[in-house]
């Protein structure tokens, strides 16, 4: 059984579930795990880690039957007749409790992520430059400051401009003026303020295991790019990343990372060829040595 | 040179920036609680480390002169109203100064105690489990579940001697299952909630400074010796040196989790297993510190010193190179 947690309406669900079943494999999608009606026990102990799962029609799956999982859309609970402080209480034990669920599992779960992207996944690039610096992928340089003339140093030497590039969002501002530098010094008053080298026009690509998707046609620099691609994704533990690539004037950079990519940000072929690719990956560890039958869970309770 | 970022109204910033004077070690003091309003910071990447300086009107430190960062990030309520903003736009100044002086802290290149990515391990007490039980510590028969069923079963297996506890970094107190709390079940379908075996013993808190640790002994009767006096019961501590096996899997979980400074909880049975509850990274330590008279503090001010080449003798320290 494959599961894919999230909602029924997600295309990128239901392109994988007509895919398994082309295979012949069985696949549910599940909302999330500890949504009334489902209910979900995972037993933990010294020895053990089994879970048993009650689907909403009654159906029951022990860990052993799940095959593969696709967990980076989880629906969260619905907020309905909630105050807000319980709502968040109980979003934070669920979001914990899931968490420790996903990495019981043996078998291939696609955006399963490490605790620290769990609870932060829409980190700044900046978060990433060693690891992209390490595998030989380039960013946009940057400068942090809150002195007003370092700033505009920096901006000064870049021959092609500066960008205002908050941590806080993907937006990027191009500075043009005198008007815009001294924005910039009324928000240094307030926050150091990233900027950062200019570039062109992103192209989304995507890892997933083994395989780069490249939205639309791939740069000419693709070669030299996708084996470095290949080593960030599998350094930052992901399965399935989105980053965005663009020109700036010291050569094709990353210039976003997106642990948890958007299916609606690419055209149908590399749609196609993103849901191949997540099958293999989600079929890889088939009949792979995964937990026993899950004794100490009480059957039909 | 040392620095250290955190509120000055925090008592265990405060005790750090005591040790450090008292050890005679250079450090500066970066206020989160006003910061940036009076501090001068430039950086940008200098390969995979970030290269610049952190300024006031008196002082001045390149970033490549700090041998340690100790850092104890604060909410809004430790901060100075942002004026000229309504709370929406102080909001959001807040998160991007913090997510700039976490992005530079992160990828420091000297000690940090600690980086924010090893804590975050500690919103999920299962996941920590998991991990806790891949470095030899035993892990508590545990149930996470929203099924109200399952729990009584749980509860009914165990005799009842069975307690319950949040399952993400939000605190709360350990209490057991009574009876009379079991007619509250139904509300398991709300949201789940993790169930644990009480396990019998004492507790023994374990202080990880590099690589060294200080464990206490902690003597009490309530089920959550933190509130015992609230519940009218006394606490005792004593330093304790741990078996080497149990010393060696502390080290191993603080290292995997990358905390260069953390508060592991065990239980020690009357059968002499040692069971590991949770790991902290931002411990408060002053409490086992006060009541053991060990020199946690004096550790970390030489681990921030020497980064973590840091070596201090003490009769209660299991050192394990």
């Amino acid at each position: 059984m494959y599961l894919l947690m999230g909602s029924e309406l997600d295309p990128c669900y239901q392109m994988i579930g007509a895919a398994l079943a082309a295979r012949g494999l069985e696949w549910r999608i599940v909302e999330g795990p500890f949504n009334d009606p489902v209910r979900l026990s995972w037993y933990l102990d010294n020895d053990r880690s089994v879970s048993r799962l009650v689907l909403d029609d009654g159906a029951t799956i022990t860990d052993a039957d799940i095959s593969g999982v696709m967990a980076g859309n989880i629906l969260w609970m619905n907020p309905e007749g909630w105050q807000p402080e319980d709502l968040a209480y109980v979003h934070t034990e669920t979001q914990a409790a899931i968490l420790g669920w996903l990495w019981s599992l043996r078998c291939p779960v696609v955006g399963r992520l490490a605790a620290d992207l769990w609870y932060r996944p829409q980190v700044p690039i900046a978060f990433w430059q060693p690891l992209l610096s390490r595998c030989g992928l380039l960013t946009p340089e940057v400068l942090v400051s809150n002195v007003e003339h370092e700033s505009r140093a920096f901006g000064e030497r870049l021959k092609e401009g500066v960008v205002y590039a908050p941590f806080t969002s993907a937006a990027r501002y191009l500075v043009e003026g005198e008007a815009d530098w001294s924005g910039i010094a009324t928000m240094q008053s307030y926050s150091p303020v990233c900027m950062a080298q200019p570039h062109g026009a992103a192209q989304a690509v995507c890892v997933v295991g083994e395989r780069i998707v490249w939205e639309g046609e791939p740069p000419p620099e693709s070669a030299r790019l996708e084996p470095g691609l290949r080593r960030f994704a599998k350094g930052a533990g992901l399965n399935f990343v989105e980053l965005a690539v663009a020109r700036t004037s010291t050569g094709m950079s990353v210039v976003a990372v997106e642990p948890l990519p958007f299916f609606g940000r690419f055209g149908e072929a590399a749609r196609q060829a993103i849901v191949e690719a997540l099958i293999e990956v989600l079929t890889a560890g088939a009949g792979a040595g995964r937990s026993s039958a899950a004794t100490y869970i009480r059957q039909g309770a | 040179m040392i620095l250290v970022c955190g509120g000055l109204a925090d008592s265990v910033t405060e005790l750090v920036c005591s040790r450090l004077q008292s050890c005679g070690y250079e450090y500066r003091f970066l206020d989160l609680g006003v910061y940036p309003s009076g501090f001068q910071i430039k950086w940008h990447w200098q390969g995979e480390h970030p290269a610049g300086y952190i300024a006031t009107d008196d002082w001045r430190v390149d970033l490549d002169e700090l041998s340690g960062v100790y850092v104890r990030y604060l909410g809004a309520e430790g901060r100075a109203p942002v004026s000229n903003l309504d709370s929406e736009l102080a909001m959001a100044v807040y998160a991007e100064c913090d997510m700039g002086l976490m992005t530079l802290i992160e990828r420091l290149d000297c000690a940090v105690v600690n980086r924010a990515a090893g804590g975050m391990s500690n919103h999920s007490k299962p996941y920590q489990a998991l991990l806790i039980r891949e470095c030899g510590l035993l892990t508590p028969p545990t149930l996470v579940t929203n099924d109200p069923e399952q729990a009584r079963g749980f509860y009914d297996e165990h005799n009842g001697e069975i307690i319950y506890k949040s399952l993400s970094g939000v605190r709360s107190i350990v209490k057991r299952m009574t009876d009379d709390r079991l007619a509250r079940m139904p509300l398991l379908r709300n949201g789940p909630a993790q169930f644990q075996a009480f396990i019998p013993g004492n507790n023994v808190r374990v202080h990880s400074v590099g690589h060294e640790l200080f464990a206490t002994l902690i003597d009490s009767e309530a089920v959550d010796y933190r509130y015992a006096r609230r519940e009218g019961h006394s606490v005792e501590m004593q330093p304790f040196t741990l078996p080497d096996a149990v010393a060696e899997a502390c080290l191993k979980i603080a290292g995997k989790l990358d905390l260069l400074f953390a508060g592991i909880d065990l239980k020690l049975t009357p059968e002499g297993e040692y069971y590991c509850f949770e790991v902290n990274p931002s411990p408060g330590f002053i409490y086992y510190e006060i009541n053991s008279g060990q020199p946690i503090s004096a550790a970390l001010a030489s681990l921030l010193r020497n980064g973590c080449q840091s070596t201090m003798p003490g009769p209660h320290r299991s050192r394990i190179s």
